[in-house]
């Protein structure tokens, strides 16, 4: 299938109702396991899907992140971006219910 | 961010587990991709002994076990198994033929942690679906998936795409639409087992798999966001093999119902290859230290022209079943490839698609038909 257009990540993520975010017991990295299989994070996705419980909008994980890793917010809000869009087209992250 | 175990090199570690718990099924299909041989009820694993694999896989690195059958749900101690799978921090999933899956019965499984379902359909229309299937299913099913939706799990919905019903392709995604689907998997018959003994009356033309993948282009479109499709393409009408299982023992296996560990669920297909038994070693010294498994894992095994070929990193050496199958050694090549020597036992077969053959359905006493090479 030709690939799908870039989408705009979700303002308001959360996980999909059938993914579970978990720390691998074989290794030091977080796992999203899903109907289909297990995708291994980085750190920064990690860091990223740890906050979309649903309380959080997009902008608000920035800030968290931008807090904690001292780092500019236009970058941190970059690396968001990416993690998020990356997910939201595989299904594992959509739109909070409002 | 990437797919686990895709870094070369590092030791293997498994992530999945396929626990085919009984080959008994209510259903009769045409293209079954289960072996030749099915496991009689009298040899099946006793659950202790699975609740010992699960243990050990856990261990191993296992993160999603798939209970599969036959019909798992026939297993009398499945639900033991699904509590004891989560116990262990695993993702748990049930691929099921639906029959025998009750309201009640779902929200049992989904209590015991079952994650989510996965249940087959042979096609939109119920006449046409018993008709595939061998049996007056179609509507059970249904019942089936509206009683997975109200447990509040999955539901994912594979539908395996052949001559006989791929033109419906429109109407069976809508009709899994309607079923309130989280996902549809179309899957092209694999030429395994029982369906590659059926292959002339299963084999699609070119016209038809063409005319398919435009269909499910569009509706994956369309549904993006609320019902992801995947098509699963049929690799006879590819000219590059399937990087199959992502590699020979790299990072699942298959427990038969006997309790045999196998490298893929059609590995028997393989001759001159034996599998070693959970009731006697550990599942971690079959997955690491195992001829079955150390057989075609990496690189080193590849005849030319495999061996030089840049592709490998890519497709893995493909499929060893299908080199197996086609052309009696599961050594060679994968035929499916445009540069295999044996390429043009795929083209005569695509040649030949389209007459009309009758097939034969799977059942305890069936023989097989005449074998297609």
């Amino acid at each position: 299938m030709p690939s799908t257009p870039v989408t705009d990540p979700p303002q308001h993520p959360t996980l999909a109702a059938h993914v579970r975010l978990q720390k691998d017991r074989a290794s030091d990295a977080h796992l999203l396991l899903h109907p289909e299989g297990a995708i291994e994070l980085s750190q920064t996705a990690t860091a990223v899907v740890r906050l979309c419980d649903g309380s959080r909008r997009l902008s608000q994980i920035v800030e968290t992140l931008a807090g904690e890793y001292a780092a500019p917010t236009d970058s941190i809000r970059e690396d968001v971006i990416d993690v998020l869009r990356e997910l939201a087209e595989r299904g594992l992250i959509v739109e909070a219910a409002p | 961010m990437n797919a686990p175990g895709s870094e070369m090199g590092a030791a293997p570690r498994p992530y999945g587990l396929l626990a085919e718990l009984t080959h008994r099924c209510p259903l009769h299909c045409p293209y079954c991709s289960n072996p030749l041989q099915l496991v009689a009820r009298e040899s099946e694993l006793p659950a202790e002994t699975w609740l010992r694999v699960l243990r050990e896989a856990a261990g191993l690195g296992v993160v999603q076990v798939g209970f599969s059958g036959g019909e798992p749900l026939l297993y009398p101690e499945l639900d033991r198994l699904i509590r004891a799978a989560r116990a262990e921090s695993m993702y748990t999933n049930l691929i099921t033929s639906g029959i025998g899956l009750t309201t009640d019965r779902a929200r049992a499984l989904r209590d015991d942690g079952l994650d989510t379902v996965q249940i087959s359909f042979q096609s939109d229309e119920a006449e046409q679906a018993d008709s595939i299937a061998g049996a007056r299913a179609h509507e059970a099913k249904i019942s089936a998936a509206r009683a997975v939706v109200d447990a509040g799990m999955p539901l994912g919905v594979n539908v395996v795409l052949h001559r006989q019903n791929i033109d419906r392709l429109e109407s069976i995604i809508t009709f899994v639409e309607s079923l309130g689907a989280a996902r549809l998997e179309l899957a092209n018959t694999q030429f395994y087992g029982w369906a590659f003994q059926n292959l002339k009356a299963l084999l699609p033309t070119p016209e038809q798999v063409r005319r398919a993948e435009t269909v499910a282009e569009h509706h994956a479109a369309r549904l993006r966001g609320r019902m992801q499709i995947v098509y699963v393409l049929p690799d006879y009408f590819e000219r590059r093999p399937k990087p199959c299982l992502h590699g020979w023992g790299a990072r699942s296996m298959t427990v038969n119902p006997r309790g045999d560990v196998l490298p893929c669920q059609a590995a028997n297909a393989i001759p001159g290859l034996t599998f070693e038994n959970v009731r006697a070693n550990s599942l971690g010294a079959i997955w690491h230290e195992s001829e079955a498994f150390n057989r075609f894992r990496g690189f080193d095994w590849m005849p030319e022209p495999c061996r030089s070929c840049p592709e490998r990193e890519f497709d893995l050496g493909g499929c060893r079943c299908q080199a197996a199958l086609l052309t009696g050694d599961a050594s060679r090549t994968d035929p499916v490839c445009e540069f295999s020597p044996d390429r043009h036992r795929i083209d005569r077969l695509l040649e030949e698609a389209g007459e009309s053959v009758p097939w034969t359905y799977r059942n305890l006493t069936a023989r097989p038909p005449q074998t297609q090479t």
